[in-house]
C-alpha cells in the first residue's frame, strides 16, 4: 500500500511538475497565433524528455553515478566544461524566468505590480530551499501544479470544435498571415520548454541523493512513462484553450493575465483561482533545485537540510556536480 | 605562432564577419518595408491590448472575475498600447506611401488610447458606465484589425 502510494505520488508530482513558465508562455502564444499547428512539437518534446530522463535514471540506478560523471569520463574535461557551462547558463535563465513567473502569479492575485514582489519572492523561495526538505517542496509544488488540470477541463467547457482542432493539428505549416520563421521560432520554444535541463537534473541528482539501485528502476520508469506524458497533456491543454479562445479572435498572447483568461471564461472566479495556484506552483521552488546545489569541500554537493552526499566515494576535488 | 593557435585563425575572421553583417542591418536606412513592418507591429499590439481588455471586462461584467484581475489586465493592456505607440512614433516615414500609413494608423492608435483610458475610468465608476465604455472599444479594435489585415 505504501509503495502504491509512493508510485501514485511520484506520478502526480511528475504530472504537476512537468508544466513550467516556458510551457505556459510558449504554449499559449503558439495556440493564439497558430492554433494547434504546433501540437506535434509537444509530442516530440515529451518523447525526448521521456527518453532522456529514463536514461539518466537508469545510469544512476545501475552505476550510482550522475550522467555528468559519464560525460566527463567518456568525452573528456573540455567537452564536459562546455556541457557544464551551457547547462548552468540555461539554468540561470530558467531561474530568472521562474522568479518572474512567481511574481507575476502574485500580481494576478494581488493586483500589485510584479516588480514589488520580485525581491520578496527571491528571499522567501531562497529560505524555503534552504530550510525545507526538497522532497517536501517537490510534493507540495508538484501537487499544486495539478491545479492546472483546470485548463484540461476547460477544453470541454469551452465547447471545442473537435474536427476544426484536428484539422489545425494536421497542418504542419503557418496559417495565412504568419510566416515560417515565426512558426519555427515558436516550435523551438515549445520543444525547449518540454525538454528543459532541470527535469533531467531532477532524475539524475535525485537518484544519486536517494541512492537508487536497479530495484528502483521500475518506479523511475513508471514516473517517467506515465507522469511526463500526462504532464505533456496538461501543457497541450494550455495550448488548446489558447487556440479556442484567442486564435479565432486573432489575439496574440504575451502576458500571464491572458494565459489565465480561458480558465476564467470557462469557470469564472474558481477557474481564475485554480489557474493562479497552478501558475504559482509551476514556477516555484522545485525548479530552482539544480541551480541551488552548492559544492562542499569534499567535492560532493549539498542541497539543503536532509540532502545526502553526492556520489559517495568520489575523490576530493572531482567535479562538484550531481547530474 | 604555434600550430595550436594557428588552427584557430578562422574564429576571429568569422566573428568580424558576423559583426559586419549585423552592423550593416542595424545601421542601414529604413525603407518602405521596414516602416510598414513597424506600423503593422504597432497596430497588432494595439489590437491585442484592446481585445484582451474587452474580453476581460466582459467577464467582469458577467461576474466571472475579480476586480484585481481586471485592473491588472487593463494596466498591462495600457502598457502594451503605450509600447505600441512609442514604437510607431519612433519610426520615420520614408516616402508618400509610408506617410499615408502614418496618417491612417496615428489617429487609430490615439483612439485606442482614448477608449482604453475611458474603460479604465468607467470600471471604477460602475457597471453601467463600464458597459457603455466597452461598446466604444469594439469599433476601434475592428479598425486596427482591419489595418493589420490590409498591410500585413
Amino acid at each position: 500500500m505504501k509503495k502504491l502510494l509512493g508510485i501514485t505520488l511520484g506520478i502526480l508530482t511528475a504530472i504537476g511538475g512537468f508544466v513550467d513558465i516556458g510551457d505556459l508562455v510558449a504554449g499559449s502564444e503558439a495556440g493564439s497565433r497558430f492554433g494547434l499547428r504546433h501540437a506535434w512539437v509537444l509530442g516530440v518534446g515529451v518523447l525526448g524528455i521521456c527518453a532522456y530522463a529514463e536514461m539518466a535514471g537508469r545510469v544512476v540506478a545501475v552505476s550510482g553515478r550522475p550522467v555528468f560523471d559519464l560525460v566527463r569520463e567518456r568525452l573528456g574535461p573540455r567537452v564536459a566544461l562546455v556541457n557544464l557551462t551551457a547547462s548552468y547558463l540555461v539554468t540561470l535563465l530558467t531561474i530568472g524566468a521562474e522568479i518572474g513567473g512567481v511574481a507575476l502569479a502574485l500580481e494576478l492575485l494581488s493586483g500589485t505590480t510584479y516588480l514589488v514582489w520580485l525581491p520578496a519572492v527571491a528571499l522567501v523561495l531562497w529560505l524555503a530551499l534552504w530550510r525545507v526538505r526538497f522532497e517536501t517542496l517537490e510534493r507540495i509544488f508538484g501537487l499544486g501544479g495539478l491545479a492546472l488540470v483546470v485548463f484540461a477541463v476547460a477544453v470541454f467547457r469551452l465547447h471545442a470544435d473537435w474536427p476544426a482542432l484536428a484539422g489545425q493539428a494536421r497542418h504542419i505549416s503557418p496559417p495565412q498571415g504568419e510566416n515560417w520563421p515565426n512558426y519555427w521560432f515558436l516550435a523551438v520554444s515549445l520543444f525547449a520548454s518540454a525538454l528543459t535541463p532541470y527535469e533531467v537534473f531532477f532524475f539524475s541528482s535525485g537518484g544519486v541523493e536517494e541512492r537508487w539501485t536497479a530495484k528502483d528502476l521500475g518506479q523511475s520508469r513508471i514516473n517517467v512513462f506515465i507522469g511526463f506524458p500526462l504532464g505533456g497533456l496538461l501543457a497541450l491543454s494550455v495550448l488548446v484553450t489558447s487556440a479556442l479562445v484567442f486564435y479565432p479572435r486573432q489575439v496574440s498572447v504575451d502576458s500571464l493575465n491572458q494565459v489565465a483568461l480561458p480558465a476564467v471564461i470557462a469557470f469564472g472566479k474558481v477557474g481564475l483561482g485554480l489557474a493562479i495556484l497552478g501558475f504559482f506552483s509551476a514556477t516555484s521552488a522545485p525548479r530552482w533545485r539544480p541551480a541551488c546545489r552548492r559544492p562542499t569541500r569534499s567535492g560532493s554537493t549539498s542541497a539543503g537540510r536532509g540532502a545526502s552526499t553526492c556520489s559517495p566515494g568520489r575523490p576530493p576535488g572531482s567535479t562538484p556536480c550531481c547530474w | 605562432m604555434n600550430s595550436g593557435l594557428r588552427r584557430w585563425w578562422p574564429l576571429p575572421v568569422v566573428l568580424v564577419l558576423i559583426w559586419a553583417v549585423l552592423g550593416y542591418f542595424l545601421t542601414k536606412p529604413p525603407d518602405f518595408h521596414d516602416y510598414r513592418r513597424a506600423a503593422v507591429q504597432a497596430a497588432e499590439s494595439g489590437y491585442n491590448a484592446l481585445a484582451t481588455a474587452q474580453m476581460t471586462v466582459q467577464e467582469q461584467l458577467a461576474g466571472k472575475t475579480t476586480g484585481r484581475f481586471t485592473d491588472g489586465t487593463l494596466q498591462r493592456s495600457s502598457d502594451t498600447l503605450a509600447g505600441a505607440w512609442k514604437e510607431f512614433a519612433a519610426a520615420t516615414p520614408v516616402d508618400d506611401a509610408t506617410e499615408g500609413i502614418r496618417d491612417e494608423l496615428g489617429p487609430l492608435l490615439l483612439s485606442a488610447v482614448t477608449v482604453l483610458g475611458n474603460l479604465r475610468v468607467a470600471e471604477d465608476v460602475g457597471s453601467g458606465a463600464t458597459a457603455r465604455a466597452l461598446d466604444a472599444v469594439d469599433p476601434v479594435a475592428e479598425q486596427l484589425n482591419d489595418f493589420v489585415d490590409r498591410h500585413k
